[in-house]
């Protein structure tokens, strides 16, 4: 075999190789460290916090200040508590709208591609139809019709969030399906579901994580968006949605509002960039493994 | 050749052969690289004499795509190189990015293994035959799709004039590394550097490009180098062989003489491999 | 016909033909070709690219199906995978593919993927350390991953995986064209050793009539979708009588340092 493949092959091996390398860009460590901040006040808040977030012990409406260094809000919760509170709420329900969406859309992805005639078309016309519509819209009409709560909120994105993974795995093993050694399985007697599970999605789940990783700011951001609404978490649970909400009621009181969007912007931008490296040293890592 | 008064048939064969400049030869010495600590290419020494086919044998892995490669400064990026490559009194090594892009295509040419993915699927052969012609050669619209045609023609090609017309996927592999072979000699190169030209071809398709490659050294005075692992190839078109491992030149030696009379137990390893020679042991 | 059909053993296909749907446009990649291979031979099956001996294997595999025609292995007609499990029967037919780089899986350790072959094999499997032996590679392979081993180290490994598995025929599809020249011949004779030491057939489809004439007893020339000329080995090699054959042998260049380019008809 010629050596040009492997001349590039060298090239991007020696550029880059794992994800740890990946991180050490200038983006990833900040990525990094934000993300790390938000994953250690989402686990050890409850430690971490100055007051209870709930508890409506001070003046109304107080500026930043010594006592209160994020301020309070218009029923004198402390403001930094709350904060600190909502990554316990907005993490989590992100965290298992990814994980479920990531799950269910790779599977029925994983079918489509695998099975193709009928099953395939009724599964991408379905997800043509999510596609039509812009995703918080549809995600907003769900949960407005499901009812508000943190429960319905999850179910509403999972709805939204589902086929962009099937679109992408589906593509995905309608290339692998045709590999060699997927074929090989099969005529070595592996059923359809075992060559599924054994040869096909193994081979596209780390990159379909990775995507996942990155959808997952996306999806702090909806339950924010929903929150905001009204439709996603409740009042009084501290949630940045909400918090940002209560700030357009007062707006002469810019903290309110600004200490909980520094949040979501930080969270956002921290998984954005820990996406992205991961993802450039993926795209690395596959052409090094394909030849 | 590219005033304007000169008549387009002029701009053809009989000028385009470079009759003043002799031929010219590629003089490789000392040639190192590492990479990331890897040394890939160990003080290679290589005389590509003008005129004639120069093969470059070698496993994959060898280093020898990575020599013939850095004659035109083509290594990966982090490369530590050392070493010269002399040609026409400059060292290719030590041209700056423009220096080496005119040589580039112009004075040396690459043919490549795979003729179909060395092409631009949804342009046509005439706009990808002549637009380096008009970048490099400064050539007209007609003048270079003259010129194309032409050299259609001496790369046999059937109806050279629908094939300038045509796109990629409309000709068979073997059609496609004729018309690779014309589109570098487009701009007149002194070197060709053919790496696994005909390996990706049928083995009866082979024989007309190896055919069409000594034709070009004997008839036009162009130097070549040969860089395959098929040493039946090397037998047929090759006059001088080197053969690589590990990034070093093991032996170098005429056809005849690496090929019948190997002095380095490698080389000798890689000939008693061909299926002729194993058949003769077995038989 | 009546002489293909009579032996029950082996593989024996009919006056098969084989067409490929694309895009609207209907192509025969395989004309009426009738062939057999019986137990424990070595046929090669020569031709150049397009002439359909790559979908021929396919079809034996039942990875397309025929328009017309059959193939039956051993009496049971092999009907196209689908979505089925592959019958048990038809287990027996292995194959080793083109591309080194494909025919394993990415993700899974050498010693899995041959665990997996063996699990099938109807009678007692050879050892992991044993397959490992019988294809020249170390034992603790096993324990690695495809992307740590050559192209030549990969194929031997594919040739393992499929041994494993305990083949009464072993297809090899092109398998050695991505390979060195200089591994060529060796990995051709290492399938030829493994089949005949296991007791399979091997039908060995290949573009390289010099390989095919070291390992075969029986050579099929194949163009254009048909077999135009088939006979013993070194019939073909020294007395070829269709004109293809002929200009398949005369192509081949002959490693003799003298600098002679093959005529070409």
């Amino acid at each position: 075999m010629s050596e040009s493949m492997g001349l590039i092959r060298w090239r991007r091996r020696f550029a880059s190789s794992k994800f740890a390398r990946a991180l050490r860009t200038p983006l990833g460590i900040i990525g990094g460290v934000f993300v790390v901040f938000w994953v250690v006040m989402a686990i050890f808040g409850p430690q971490i916090e100055p007051y209870d977030p709930l508890s409506q012990q001070f003046g109304r409406l107080q500026a930043p200040n010594s006592t209160n260094w994020f301020g309070t809000d218009q029923v004198g919760r402390d403001i930094l508590s709350r904060v600190i509170a909502s990554a316990r709420v907005s993490l989590p329900v992100a965290f298992v709208i990814v994980a479920l969406s990531v799950a269910i859309g790779s599977f029925i992805g994983a079918l489509a591609g695998y099975l193709g005639k009928a099953f395939d078309e009724i599964i991408m016309r379905l997800t043509d139809i999510v596609f039509a519509f812009p995703s918080i819209i549809l995600a907003m009409i769900i949960s407005a019709s499901l009812g508000p709560g943190v429960r319905n909120a999850i179910i509403a994105l999972l709805l939204v969030c589902w086929p962009s993974y099937a679109r992408i795995v589906r593509s995905m093993v309608l290339t692998l399906k045709s590999s060699e050694f997927v074929i090989s399985g099969r005529l070595m007697g592996r059923s359809v579901l075992s060559s599924l599970f054994v040869d096909v999605l193994p081979n596209v789940m780390t990159s379909i994580l990775v995507l996942g990783f990155t959808d997952f700011g996306g999806a702090v951001l909806m339950v924010a968006s929903l929150s905001f609404l009204g439709l996603g978490v409740l009042p009084p649970s501290p949630d940045w949605g909400t918090m940002v909400q209560e700030g357009m009621n007062n707006f002469s009181a810019w903290w309110i509002a600004l200490f909980p969007g520094i949040a979501i912007l930080t969270l956002v931008i921290g998984v954005n960039f820990v996406g992205d490296a991961l993802q450039d040293s993926l795209d690395l890592q596959n052409s090094t493994e394909r030849a | 050749m590219s005033e304007n008064g000169t008549p387009i048939t002029s701009a053809s064969s009989d000028d385009d052969d470079g009759a003043s400049k002799g031929p010219f030869g590629v003089e490789i010495s000392g040639l190192d690289l590492e990479l990331d600590g890897r040394h890939l290419l160990r003080n290679v020494n290589l005389s590509i004499e003008p005129g004639k086919v120069t093969g470059l044998a070698g496993e994959s892995g060898s280093g020898k795509s990575l020599t013939s490669y850095s004659i035109l400064q083509l290594y990966p990026e982090g490369s530590v190189v050392s070493g010269s490559v002399m040609f026409r009194g400059r060292n290719l090594l030590a041209l700056g990015r423009r220096e080496i892009n005119a040589v580039r295509g112009r004075q040396i040419a690459f043919i490549f293994q795979d003729p179909s993915s060395s092409f631009h699927p949804m342009i046509s052969i005439k706009g990808q035959m002549t637009d380096h012609m008009r970048y490099h050669l400064h050539l007209s619209r007609r003048q270079a799709e003259a010129r194309a045609l032409d050299l259609l023609t001496r790369v046999q090609i059937p109806n050279p004039r629908e094939a300038l017309s045509k796109y990629p996927h409309q000709f068979s592999g073997g059609q496609l590394q004729r018309i690779a072979i014309a589109s570098a000699l487009a701009c007149r190169p002194e070197i060709i550097i053919a790496d696994e030209p005909t390996t990706a071809l049928d083995v009866t398709v082979q024989a007309g490009i190896l055919r069409l490659l000594r034709g070009l050294c004997d008839d036009l005075g162009l130097t070549i180098l040969l860089v395959t692992h098929d040493l039946g190839v090397m037998s047929a078109l090759a006059d001088n062989v080197a053969v690589m491992r590990e990034g070093e030149i093991i032996e170098y030696g005429t056809r005849r003489q690496i090929i019948t009379h190997p002095r380095h137990p490698y080389t000798k390893s890689l000939i008693d491999a061909l299926p002729m020679n194993v058949g003769r042991i077995h038989d | 016909m009546t002489s293909n059909t009579r032996s029950q053993e082996g593989l024996v296909m009919n006056d098969g033909v084989i067409r490929y749907h694309t895009a609207g446009q209907v192509t025969t990649a395989v004309n009426g070709v009738s062939m057999w291979i019986r137990a424990g031979e070595v046929v090669g099956l020569v031709g150049e690219s397009g002439c359909g001996k790559s979908t021929i294997a396919k079809a034996i595999c039942g990875l397309v199906p025929v328009a017309s025609g059959e193939i039956r292995y051993n009496g049971m007609t092999i009907e196209p995978l689908g979505l089925k499990r592959r019958p048990v029967a038809l287990r027996t037919i292995q194959m080793v593919f083109q591309n080194p780089y494909a025919s394993l899986n990415p993700r899974r350790r050498i010693g899995a993927q041959l665990e997996d072959a063996r699990r099938i094999n109807p009678g007692t499997a050879p050892s992991v350390d044993d397959l490992l032996d019988m294809v020249d590679l170390p034992r603790d392979s096993a324990g690695l991953y495809p992307r740590q081993f050559s192209g030549g180290q990969r194929q031997r490994i594919a040739i393992a995986r499929a041994m494993a598995t305990g083949p009464t025929l072993l297809i090899g599809d092109e398998p050695i064209a991505s390979l060195d020249a200089s591994l060529q011949s060796k990995v051709a004779l290492l399938m030829r050793d493994v089949a005949a030491k296991a007791g399979a057939a091997l039908l060995f489809i290949s573009h390289d009539l010099a390989v095919v004439h070291l390992i075969a007893d029986r050579i099929m020339v194949m163009h254009d979708g048909r077999i135009v000329e088939r006979g013993e080995t070194e019939r073909i090699w020294n007395d070829p009588q269709d004109p293809y054959t002929r200009q398949l042998l005369s192509a081949i260049p002959i490693p003799d340092g003298l600098g002679h380019i093959p005529e070409v008809v």
